[in-house]
Order: structure tokens, then C-alpha cells, then sequence
């Protein structure tokens, strides 16, 4: 993406020098074109013409007065005089011809120089026009970038807007599916603290009717007697040690009867599984009749 | 400062109330039965030194038989047993235990002299290993009984916080027929088990209504042994006697008062009604407990000797009462149950009531709680009479017929043990338990 801009913009940029460098070149060829001469043409003035034919009239006229032996010589003079003036006067017409050459040549040159200026000036209107198409396009262009720019950023922007919402939703779904989780867990956990009170309860009720089996109730156990035995067990329920915690009965053969019922239950009952086992277990005897 | 050491003190209190955490818990158990089964027990063999191969008496085996009657006890057969120590260094707890058995009595005999033994005796705790009882008792052969229901008794007492009756007697009406016209009554008092039984009267009359005197050493009875009938009051010890109601009419019905100072009877006097009368016994002075047209007999005192219950047909039909043990006072009716309630007993706790129930045509012994009304049928007979609690309240004694035969027999007041007593000749009646106190 990036080095695609990058691209875009170099070549805009060469684009732009490429017209600046022909507008340029154009521009100054022009002039040079004016100012170099035709190759072999020899450009005399028409004044200086002039000047130099009174020059001439003026030395033959001191010539003539000055000798006459001049004469023949002058004869000779005159001869190659109008030879001359022949020959000036054919000089002249070529002048003349050459003149109206030379000012042809210049209407021509200047009717080319007029065309080409035209041209050029077409040109230069082809090449205003290309350039403000080149603005333009480039202003186009431009605008289409900045266009698709702004289109971008606003499809990055709405990416990121959907993205954001996206993640906002993800973020509320997670968090909904976290809290359901969590609701599912505490759930869970009330579920089987529930289920392990339950399993504790279960526990307590295998060893009460385990002892109740072994507990040999002698006859002089009254309705009131409440006695509490501190039992330890091991964790495969062997009974190591059972302690009167208190008891209102002072009859020995009751408390032993009642010890006794938890030595003879030996081993107690095991925990159901997922019950911590418990070393200490008090047990009491309370008749319910 | 000051307020600081309050609010540090309030502190230490608030922990100091703030209860264990519900995880830190023990586990609670609460056992709200047992079971009313018989204690295994194992009474090995005595051992036996002494000049004769034999010993004169199996002791093991008498209190094997009174453990064993008194149904809380299961004494383990002879010939099931692994060891037969006699010596606690012989006792191996590992043996008993894999039989299941709770406690094992060991003992020896020795002969001292020639009519002289020392019985010595060990009863133990299997489950902890350890000895219950331990003692060393000198006896003769005569006393060999007496002495193992001693044993019986103490090994009872240990066990079930009650006192033994094995030592206790009963005595007991019996009627021998050699001919319509030819009849012999005896007064007979036995040992528990219905050994050592003697005569204590004779008559060709009718003999009836024996009762102990509080200490054991009396017996009140009635004899028409004079055509018609009196009531005599017996030493046992002696046999000296003395006649202490012979008014005109019916002299029957005779109870010692717990104190021992009076006897409650019936009497008919001159008008021919049943009423129940005290006698005092040191100077003879009669008072007249119920007064009514209907017949009022078959005392019984309370065991706090305050009231007396007796069986009157005020009603229409034999109901039990009860009344003051003073003139004057007005009866209340005991018993609602059933249309036949007679011959009741107060249980030496005072708290239960024994009588003879009819029902369906059939009497039987119950158990009345007078408290809550609730009666409780022990026997299983057609036509039993006259119970009688053990002094121990555990038992009760009663006569039952058995192919046209009075014969005795025994019930648990829990229902659980029912046994016959060893019987003598002749027709058997009206059994009563003596008290704990011996002669």
C-alpha cells in the first residue's frame, strides 16, 4: 500500500518535470532560432549602397577633367566604366534580386517565423492546455487520491470503527460467556459444596449406623443420656484412640458399652470420594426413645 | 491509653467469641440407637486343684446358665471355644476377638481343705484388652450354687449397671393332689433358678398369697389351715410365726409396706364387703383404707409407700385403683384398657405397674405405664396370674398353666426373655420375688 503511494506520487512527480522540461525547452528555443543566421547569405545594407554609387560618379568626373589621356584611357576607362556599370548595374539587379530575395526570404522567414510562432504559440496553448489537463488531471488525481484517501481512511476508519465493534462485541461475548462460566462455576461449586455436606452428611450417617451396630445398649441406659466421644481414626478408619468429651452419665458400663461400640465398629466407614477424610470425629450417643 | 486497652479487651473478646470457621468443624456424628442384643460372652471351663480329679461343682457352668436366662448375655458354647485359658498369662484377647466374643470370664478352683475351695475369677474386656472384675472367694460344696450366682450377680452388675438376681429367691404356692380329699399346700421358697427349694409351711388347707417382707427375711401369707382363712407373718431363719389378722370374715391378700411396718390386707369383717385396711404390725392397729360396697382387694403399695393400688369391681368390672394409704381418701381409677384388669404390682422403681389383663378371654401379664396409660402385654399365655417383679425390676415372675398345671415362668419387662423356672411337683402358684436382702 505504502510503496504503492510512494510510486503514485514519483510518478506525478516526473509527470509534472517532464511537462515543466518541455514548456522550458520550447520556451527557450525560440529565441536562438531568431538570432542564427541562414548559412551562406551575406547581408549588405541598403544604405551603405548608396553611399558608395555617389562616391563613385564623383571620382570619374575629376578623371575626366584632370587628363585626357586620360581619354582613352578613359575610352577604356569609360568601357570598363560601363563594363562596370554593367556589371554594377547586373550587380545591382542581383542586389535588387538578391534584396528581393533577401526581403522574400525574409517574408518568408518572417511568415515562418510568424507560423512558427503560431505554433508555437499553439504549442505553448497545446502544451498551457496540456498542463492545466495536467493539473487538472493531476488536481483530479489528486482529488481522486485524496478521495480515495479519504475513502480509505474512511474504510479504515470504518475498519476500525467495525473492528472496535467487532472487538467490543467480542469483548461483550466473552464477557458474557466468562460470567455465564463464572455463574456455571459458582453453580458448580454450590452444586458440590451442597453435594459435599450432603457427602458429609452421608459420611456421619455410615458411621453412626456402623457404631449403632456395635453399640450393645445395656438396660440401664435412660432416654437422657447424651455422651460426646472424641474418636481418632486412621485414614483407613481404624480406630486408634476414644475419649469421653463429656457425658452425663457416670455409669461405667454405659460409657464402656458406648467406647466399646466405636472400638468394635473398627474400621469406621470411609469418606465417599470427594470428602476430605477427618481424623478427629466426634461421635455422640443420644438414644431417641 | 486507657480507651485503647478497652477496645483491645473488646477485641480479645469478640475472638474470643467468634466461633470455629464451619470448615474447621469435626465431623458430627450422632448415634440415636443400639441394638438390644445379648452381650457375647465366653465363660471358659474353671481350673481345678485339688485331690479329686474332678472339682465338686462346675461353677463356670451355673453362671453360664444364670448369665445366660437373664437374656443379656450369649455365652458361647463350650465346644466352639479356641483356648480354655484359667490364668490371665494364658488369656489371649486375639482369640476372642476373631469369635466376636466381648468378654471372657476365667477362673480357678483350689482345694483348700477338705470342704474348703477358694474359687478365683477374672472377667475381661476383650475389646480394650483389660480385666473388668478380678476376686478370690472362699466357699464350701453346699454354698456352690450361692456362690456362682454371686459371680452371676456381680458379672451382671458390671455389664449392665443393674443389680444381679441370681442370689435373689422366690417363693411360690404349691398344691399336691393325692385325692379329692387328700390335698397337701406348701409354701415353698427357692432359689431364683427354682434350686434349693424348701418348705417353708405345710398344710392340707389351703395355703395363698405369699409376700417377702421388705428385708427378705419374712413372709406374710394366708392359711385356712384353721377352716378358715388367717394371715401369718414368718420368720425364715427360724420358721417362728405369728398370726397376725384372723377377724371374722375373709382375711386375705397380705403386702408388707416398704418400711416393712405394715402389711396391707382385705378384709370382710362382719357386713361380708371387701375393703383394703392397713395393719400396723408393731401395735395392731387396723385402719380402713377404701370404703365401698364393691370388692376392693389385692393391695399393692406405691414405692414411695404413699399410695396403695388395688383391683376393685366398683365399676362393674375388676379395674385397678388407686388411693392414699390413709383413710378417708377418695380412689382413682388406673386402668382403662380392656374390661378385665386385676392383681397388680408396683415395679421397685415405682414407675410401671404389672397386672393380669384379659383379653380375648385370655389372661396375660402386662406392663402398665400409669403415666401415659400405655399397656404393654408380656405374656403369652391363656390363664396367667400373679406377677411379681425381680427387685431388680428387670424380670418379672408369674404362674402360667401348662397341661393343667400351674408352673412357673419369667418375662423380661422388655419383652426380649421368656423362661420357665425349674418346677417341683404338684400345681404352682402364686410365685413372688424376694427382695435383694438375704435371710
Amino acid at each position: 500500500m505504502a510503496s504503492r503511494r510512494t510510486d503514485q506520487h514519483l510518478a506525478f512527480a516526473l509527470s509534472i518535470f517532464g511537462h515543466a522540461a518541455i514548456v522550458a525547452a520550447l520556451t527557450f528555443s525560440i529565441p536562438l532560432g531568431r538570432t542564427r543566421p541562414s548559412a551562406g547569405e551575406i547581408v549588405v545594407p541598403i544604405e551603405t549602397v548608396m553611399i558608395n554609387e555617389a562616391a563613385i560618379e564623383a571620382e570619374i568626373a575629376r578623371m575626366e577633367a584632370a587628363e585626357e589621356a586620360e581619354r582613352i584611357r578613359q575610352a577604356e576607362e569609360a568601357e570598363r566604366v560601363r563594363q562596370q556599370q554593367e556589371a554594377e548595374q547586373r550587380e545591382l539587379e542581383r542586389i535588387r534580386l538578391e534584396r528581393e530575395a533577401a526581403e522574400q526570404a525574409a517574408e518568408l522567414e518572417r511568415q515562418r517565423v510568424e507560423v512558427e510562432a503560431a505554433a508555437e504559440r499553439e504549442r505553448l496553448l497545446i502544451l498551457e492546455r496540456e498542463r492545466e489537463e495536467a493539473q487538472r488531471l493531476a488536481e483530479q488525481e489528486r482529488l481522486e487520491r485524496e478521495r480515495l484517501q479519504a475513502e480509505r481512511i474512511a474504510a479504515e476508519q470504518a475498519a476500525e470503527e467495525a473492528r472496535l465493534r467487532r472487538e467490543a462485541e467480542e469483548r461483550a461475548r466473552r464477557e458474557a460467556v466468562e460470567a455465564e462460566i463464572a455463574r456455571a462455576i459458582a453453580a458448580e461449586q454450590e452444586a458440590r459444596a451442597a453435594r459435599d455436606a450432603g457427602l458429609r452428611d452421608q459420611w456421619a450417617r455410615a458411621i453412626s449406623d456402623r457404631v449403632a451396630l456395635y453399640w450393645i445398649r445395656p438396660p440401664n441406659v435412660s432416654s437422657e443420656l447424651e455422651c460426646v466421644l472424641i474418636v481418632t481414626q486412621l485414614p483407613n478408619g481404624d480406630v486408634v484412640n476414644v475419649t469421653v468429651d463429656q457425658c452425663n452419665t457416670n455409669d461405667g458400663n454405659i460409657i464402656r458399652s458406648i467406647e466399646n461400640a466405636v472400638l468394635n465398629a473398627s474400621p469406621l466407614p470411609q469418606p465417599p470420594r470427594g470428602v476430605a477424610f477427618e481424623r478427629v470425629v466426634r461421635i455422640t450417643f443420644r438414644p431417641d426413645d | 491509653m486507657q480507651s485503647t486497652w478497652l477496645r483491645l479487651r473488646a477485641l480479645i473478646v469478640v475472638f474470643a467469641l467468634t466461633p470455629a470457621a464451619p470448615a474447621l468443624a469435626q465431623l458430627e456424628v450422632t448415634v440415636s440407637r443400639g441394638v438390644e442384643r445379648p452381650v457375647p460372652t465366653a465363660i471358659v471351663p474353671f481350673g481345678w486343684q485339688g485331690n479329686a480329679d474332678d472339682a465338686p461343682f462346675d461353677v463356670a457352668a451355673l453362671v453360664e446358665q444364670d448369665l445366660g436366662n437373664s437374656g443379656y448375655f450369649d455365652p458361647m458354647a463350650r465346644r466352639d471355644m479356641v483356648s480354655r485359658p484359667t490364668r490371665a498369662s494364658d488369656l489371649n484377647f486375639q482369640d476372642w476377638r476373631i469369635v466376636d466374643v466381648d468378654i471372657v470370664l476365667i477362673g480357678q478352683m483350689t482345694q483348700d481343705a477338705a470342704d474348703r475351695y477358694t474359687i478365683s475369677f477374672q472377667l475381661f474386656d476383650v475389646t480394650r484388652a483389660e480385666q473388668l472384675l478380678g476376686f478370690r472367694v472362699s466357699t464350701t460344696s453346699a454354698e456352690m450354687r450361692s456362690t456362682s450366682h454371686q459371680i452371676a450377680d456381680m458379672i451382671y452388675e458390671e455389664m449392665t449397671g443393674i443389680p444381679g438376681i441370681f442370689s435373689t429367691r422366690i417363693a411360690y404356692i404349691t398344691e399336691e393332689r393325692f385325692s379329692p380329699d387328700e390335698r397337701v399346700f406348701r409354701l415353698i421358697v427357692a432359689d431364683a433358678d427354682g434350686f434349693n427349694a424348701r418348705t417353708v409351711a405345710e398344710s392340707s388347707q389351703p395355703l395363698m398369697s405369699p409376700a417377702f417382707s421388705p428385708d427378705g427375711r419374712q413372709i406374710a401369707y394366708v392359711s385356712f389351715e384353721e377352716q378358715q382363712s388367717a394371715i401369718y407373718v414368718q420368720t425364715l431363719r427360724t420358721g417362728s410365726r405369728q398370726r397376725v389378722s384372723a377377724r371374722v370374715g375373709i382375711n386375705g391378700a397380705p403386702v408388707f409396706s416398704p418400711d416393712g411396718r405394715r402389711l396391707a390386707l382385705t378384709l370382710s369383717l362382719n357386713d361380708g364387703n371387701l375393703d383394703v385396711y392397713t395393719l400396723d404390725l408393731s401395735n395392731q392397729v387396723l385402719r380402713r383404707i377404701t370404703q365401698n360396697s364393691a370388692i376392693d382387694t389385692e393391695a399393692s403399695w406405691s414405692a414411695d409407700g404413699e399410695f396403695i393400688y388395688f383391683t376393685s369391681d366398683r365399676a362393674g368390672s375388676p379395674q385397678i385403683y388407686r388411693v392414699e394409704a390413709e383413710p378417708g381418701n377418695r380412689a382413682q381409677r388406673v386402668t382403662f384398657e380392656g374390661t378385665y384388669n386385676t392383681r397388680v404390682r408396683v415395679s421397685p422403681d415405682g414407675g410401671t405397674l404389672a397386672l393380669v389383663h384379659r383379653n380375648q378371654s385370655r389372661d396375660r401379664i402386662a406392663l402398665l405405664n400409669p403415666e401415659n396409660g400405655f399397656l404393654n402385654i408380656l405374656s403369652q399365655g391363656q390363664l396367667d396370674e400373679s406377677p411379681s417383679f425381680a427387685p431388680n425390676g428387670a424380670m418379672i415372675i408369674y404362674a402360667t398353666r401348662d397341661q393343667g398345671q400351674g408352673v412357673l415362668a419369667a418375662v423380661s419387662t422388655d419383652g426380649r426373655v421368656h423362661q420357665r423356672i425349674a418346677s417341683v411337683a404338684g400345681d404352682v402358684r402364686e410365685p413372688v420375688w424376694s427382695p435383694y436382702a438375704r435371710p
